[in-house]
């Protein structure tokens, strides 16, 4: 459902006096998604996995220069389809907690949520009940202000907006961050079983390990460099089936897989 | 993102307007004092047979009561509030540093200034000036030690708030723990943060005290009457506007806000210059 | 011997942390800390290289309170190397802060001489958390807190720097206390990993 070709993402900077530099900080990239899977995009901080999120959105910085071309279904999804499709077609999961109004009871933003993707006002109170019961929040969760919830809760809050209304494209922005294991799960879970609902799942994540028990395909990326896509069971073993040594090196390194440190880097 | 251009010629950046307009306003003040000096007693010594003449090409700005040329005198006036507002700034930057120094000592000390700051924030400027300059019985220096003592609360907060945040930041914290003294770690760690927030605070204050410097000069409370400060000259123009000498007041007060506008740009030129926040375009 | 003594923290009028931590390091140990996020493990480590003074208990180091004057020989590494350098210096001030480096160590963590020259956001999180690393390592120290120094990292320049660390416990028995909510990372590095709700918070 999701296409993107040639993408790349520039920042215009100020360097010493006047000087101005572009730095490349992502691509150029291909990437599909299609509807009913989970794609991880897997990189270190800094390696441009949240701008691969932002550009789908258009909510890039105004100093980034973007080239490149984003397909919806089909048709390219320029800035003015992007500012129309944002919450109705497509949805984005922030990565923080200050993305929900402080002030607002967290049932109430579900239901702005609903209204956005065209709810009658009627619906959107029993579509945001039935949203947060989705992902076991109860009614006190409901009632509760941003600031009472954990981080988990918080988490789950933003993902029953994302997906309340017919959003087919949901991206999560590093969704695991800052929970404990347990929560952690429970949040990667809601989101394999939205796919398996039909919807396509983009997580952006610096979790390898955490992202395999719920991708399909693993894209890596490796200072704003799309490494490798690889499917998700190809990350076993010693990393035969992984196809560019970088992936494989990343697979190794991990604690659990040999704790290996590359024989080049080191 | 088809829609979007791709990587090519970048438009004139916000940052390049902003500092073209920083210089432009740094010539004119500093044409100011340039012009002040070279002209001689132009605007100074009275000429009776050009009194309250209006505007023309001779004298673009009309001339005074005693037949003195009005653009010599404004420029004259605006060297002088030059002068007062530089020295006031300066005072008042060194006193808000001074005070946002001593509030980090202790936190007796830090309550002691933050009342003050409240005090003098919370009483009405005007009247605390001419208090101050009254007290110390008008003339120039007056002018100065009033403007100098009551335009530092601001700045103080603004570099108190600079410390507390640099003093819990982890590095100032590891410097402590590799057994740095407070005063290496206020020389090597604080001071390239402060400096700057104290140059930007000077050009912004600058605005200030010229406009107070005036408005005390033409209250009566500030420089002598024989000395040709905009204020002085505002003043003066005042007995003569009903009768319709209009340019006596319109161009000096112009003058004197064209000058304020230009300190504001320049501030704001500095301000993209050294705030690293403001590389990004 | 760096040993905390029923150590408790609480910030300004808020509830106390944690009340009775108490754990020891030897020298050259690599001891894990496991627990959740937001749990006060950060704490605990800012307590025991000298960032926070204790509400109570004690930090002892040989038997004596740590001192808190000149080089303390516990150092503090953190999460985000971005925060632990001043922004306005060059790496190569940053790096002799303590005391001039040896390049011996340069090597070894893989820190390029062109490096010297730059500010800090010109380096990737990863080569300044070794920045970060180097510039601790001065003559006088004997014991290393390492707070999530990994966290953010990509796994290839986890394992590098592990690695590096894990030597520098053998060779110049240097005790670390390695702090982690990833259990996996501490099973392949830590001789041996407390829970923190157990050394912390009582049974």
């Amino acid at each position: 459902m999701l296409e993107i070709t040639d993408l790349s993402i520039a920042f215009r900077r100020y360097g010493p006096l006047l000087t101005r530099r572009e730095t490349r900080m992502l691509g150029p990239l291909e990437l599909t998604l299609s509807r009913g899977e989970v794609l991880a995009v897997v990189g270190a901080s800094g390696a441009g996995k949240s701008l691969l999120a932002h550009a789908i959105f258009g909510v890039l910085p105004g100093n980034a220069v973007v080239s490149g071309a984003l397909r919806l279904d089909g048709t390219p999804l320029d800035a003015a389809r992007q500012a129309a499709l944002c919450g109705r077609l497509m949805a984005l999961v922030p990565q923080s907690i200050t993305h929900l109004d402080p002030l607002v009871r967290a049932g109430r933003q579900v239901g702005w949520a609903a209204g956005r993707s065209g709810h009658a006002r009627r619906a959107r109170h029993g579509l945001a009940r039935d949203a947060l019961a989705r992902f076991g929040l109860g009614p006190d969760a409901a009632r509760a202000y941003p600031h009472a919830l954990s981080g988990g809760m918080a988490r789950r809050v933003m993902l029953a907006m994302a997906s309340v209304g017919s959003a087919d494209l949901i991206v999560a922005d590093e969704p695991t961050n800052g929970l404990d294991p347990e929560n952690a799960g429970r949040v990667l879970d809601h989101l394999r079983s939205l796919a398996d609902r039909g919807r396509a799942v983009m997580m952006i994540t610096h979790d390898l390990t955490g992202a395999l028990g719920h991708a399909d395909r693993v894209a890596i990326l490796r200072e704003g460099q799309l490494v490798e896509i690889a499917p998700a069971t190809a990350f076993r073993g010693a990393g035969e089936g992984l196809a560019s040594p970088y992936a494989r090196a990343l697979w190794q390194a991990l604690p659990a897989n040999g704790f290996l440190v590359p024989v080049a880097a080191s | 993102m088809s829609a979007i251009p791709a990587i090519a010629a970048a438009p004139i950046g916000r940052r390049v307007s902003t500092l073209r307009t920083a210089a432009a306003a740094a010539l004119v003040v500093l044409a100011i004092p340039a012009i002040a000096l070279l002209s001689g007693r132009a605007g100074i010594a009275p000429d009776f047979a050009a009194r309250l003449l209006p505007p023309a090409l001779a004298h673009p700005f009309g001339t005074d009561p005693l037949g003195r040329d009005m653009l010599f005198r404004t420029i004259k006036g605006l060297a002088l509030s030059l002068q007062v507002g530089l020295v006031a700034s300066l005072l008042s930057v060194l006193i808000a540093t001074a005070l946002a120094l001593l509030g980090a000592t202790s936190r007796w000390a830090d309550e002691v200034v933050g009342f003050l700051v409240e005090t003098v924030m919370g009483l009405p400027h005007i009247v605390l000036l001419i208090l101050i300059a009254f007290a110390l019985g008008g003339g120039t220096g007056a002018v100065i030690v009033a403007v100098a003592v009551t335009h530092w609360p601001r700045l103080t907060r603004i570099l108190r708030a600079e410390i507390l945040q640099l003093r819990s930041a982890d590095y100032v914290r590891i410097s402590r723990r590799f057994g740095k003294s407070w005063f290496w770690i206020g020389r090597r760690h604080m001071l390239p943060h402060l400096l700057p927030q104290m140059l930007v605070g000077l050009l912004l204050l600058f605005p200030h005290a010229i406009l107070h410097e005036a408005a005390l000069s033409f209250l009566g409370f500030g420089i002598e009457p024989a000395r040709p400060a905009i204020g002085i000259l505002l003043n003066e123009a005042m007995g003569y506007l009903l009768a319709g000498r209009w340019w006596l007041g319109l161009f000096p007060g112009l003058c004197l806000v064209g000058l304020v506008l230009c300190f504001d740009a320049i501030g704001n030129g500095a301000r993209a210059m050294l705030d690293p926040r403001a590389s990004e375009d | 011997m760096l040993e905390a003594r029923a150590l408790g923290f609480a910030h300004p009028e808020g509830p106390p942390l944690f009340t009775d931590a108490t754990l020891a390091i030897a020298p050259g140990e690599i001891v894990g800390l496991h627990g959740p996020s937001g749990i006060g493990k950060s704490t605990l480590g800012r307590l025991l290289s000298g960032h926070l003074a204790p509400g109570w208990g004690a930090v002892l180091l040989d038997g004596a309170p740590l001192r808190m004057a000149g080089f303390c020989p516990v150092q503090y590494l953190g999460q985000s190397p971005m925060h632990m350098v001043n922004p306005r210096w060059r790496v190569g001030a940053i790096l002799s802060e303590a005391s001039a480096p040896e390049p011996k160590t340069l090597a070894a963590l893989g820190i390029a001489e062109g490096w010297s020259a730059r500010y800090p956001h010109e380096l990737s999180g990863g080569q300044l958390q070794r920045v970060a690393i180097a510039r601790a390592l001065a003559p006088g120290l004997r014991f290393l807190v390492a707070d999530e120094i990994s966290t953010m990292l990509d796994a290839i320049t986890q394992a590098e720097i592990w690695a590096f660390l894990t030597r520098l416990a053998a060779e110049r028995g240097i005790g670390i206390l390695a702090i982690s909510h990833d259990r996996a990372l501490l099973e392949a590095v830590a001789t041996r990993t407390l829970e923190f709700r157990e050394i912390a918070l009582g049974p």
